[in-house]
């Protein structure tokens, strides 16, 4: 079973730590229940390293790097946010 | 009752003015908590909305300090300025009540000088990207980078000063292809929020707060970095402004001088909407040590 979480619902810009980490909690539930977790951003133009690092860092350290790899994709991620979400992991 | 006159003739010439200005008034008015305070705008016919917010901030702290500030303001209401100072909410910050002139969305090139806070700090963001959007001619990559500067120096604030609200006010000026923003609180201020890590003294703090990596443990030390690359680049200006140190960035310097004392952290920021700055400048480092992500985060990942 595979989720998919659209970014674009939030914000096409998303920069503060406070928001990374209440979507860090949504990530996790859908984590624990699903195989896969799509985190799309389409229409999304910018991240944050703050948002990322707060989100996705964090989110990595929570559920371990390997989960992480098997349970977690990107998928329509401008080159901007490619940048930052690599530079924040 | 004492009385204190600040003359805006003089405030309105530079920052380092305005915070000389803004300390000495502060600081007079701690002591005499009964004065009448005149703000006095002859011979000033314009005033920077960053200026304007640096005085607000002022007598705000005042009364953040338990006391209420009076007296009144000497300006002309045929003066352009009133009409300019009536729009950024000036009046109405001080609670002086006048009726707001009703003009069309569509013209309006600022946000207003008003608070923000973890609540109302997105609405803010997109309200000032709006403007640079509907307003200017802006480079793509131009406004990424400002759009992330602006998100890192507005969560900044609230992430790093224990306060729970900052000041904000951006304008464009179209005639100059600039956009002029400040960001403000009165907060802990850089040097104290750093030593909690470190050992800095003032200057230090000032030059290390935008170097990569420098960070008190609750970031990643990338705003203030990617933000000093970004206004250099760009031909802008940076200025943070905090404690009795002011460090100021441009494209030929950084450079540290001594000012009169804010208590807090300021950052102003002026960018040239029509200098293209390649965001790459910023996000190249890590990009490349961490490449081999790439594959794993990235590809072959259709849902």
């Amino acid at each position: 079973m595979s989720q998919t979480i659209q970014f674009k619902k939030i914000g096409t810009s998303l920069g503060t730590r406070d928001l990374g980490a209440r979507i860090r909690v949504s990530i996790q539930e859908e984590v624990e229940k699903n195989d896969k977790v799509f985190l799309d951003f389409q229409d999304v133009d910018v991240i944050t390293n703050s948002f990322a690092n707060e989100c996705f860092g964090k989110l990595r350290e929570a559920i371990s790097t390997e989960t992480f790899r098997q349970k977690i994709a990107f998928i329509n991620t401008n080159d901007f946010i490619q940048r930052v979400i690599i530079s924040a992991l | 009752m004492n009385e204190y006159n600040l003359k805006m003739e003089y405030l309105a010439i530079s920052h380092e003015n305005t915070l000389e200005a803004c300390n000495n008034f502060v600081n007079f008015y701690l002591e005499k908590p009964n004065t009448n305070l005149i703000i006095d705008f002859s011979n000033c016919d314009f005033l920077y909305p960053d200026y304007a917010l640096l005085l607000l901030c002022s007598i705000k702290y005042i009364e953040s300090k338990g006391h209420e500030v009076h007296g009144k303001i000497k300006l002309d209401k045929s003066k352009s300025i009133y009409q300019y100072l009536l729009k950024m909410d000036f009046f109405r910050n001080l609670k002086i009540d006048l009726p707001k002139i009703e003009a069309n969305e569509k013209d309006y090139s600022f946000v207003e000088i008003q608070t923000y806070n973890s609540e109302n700090q997105i609405e803010v963001q997109n309200r000032i990207m709006k403007v640079l959007r509907e307003k200017s001619v802006i480079d793509d990559d131009v406004f990424t980078c400002l759009d992330y500067c602006l998100n890192e120096v507005l969560d900044n604030i609230l992430n790093h000063s224990k306060e729970k609200q900052g000041w904000v006010v951006a304008q464009y000026f179209g005639n100059l292809n600039q956009i002029r923003l400040m960001v403000a609180d009165h907060g802990i201020g850089i040097c104290k929020a750093l030593n909690e890590k470190y050992n800095f003294t003032e200057e230090e703090a000032l030059q290390n707060c935008i170097v990569s990596g420098v960070t008190n443990g609750r970031g990643q030390g990338h705003g203030l970095y990617a933000t000093s690359l970004f206004a250099s680049e760009n031909k802008g200006w940076l200025s943070i402004i905090s404690g009795n140190k002011k460090l100021d960035v441009n494209e030929y310097e950084s450079k540290v001088i001594d000012i009169e004392h804010w208590q807090g952290t300021c950052v102003y920021l002026r960018i040239n909407t029509n200098v293209v700055v390649d965001y790459k400048l910023f996000t190249d480092r890590h990009y490349d040590q961490k490449e081999h992500l790439f594959d794993m985060l990235f590809g072959d990942n259709e849902s």
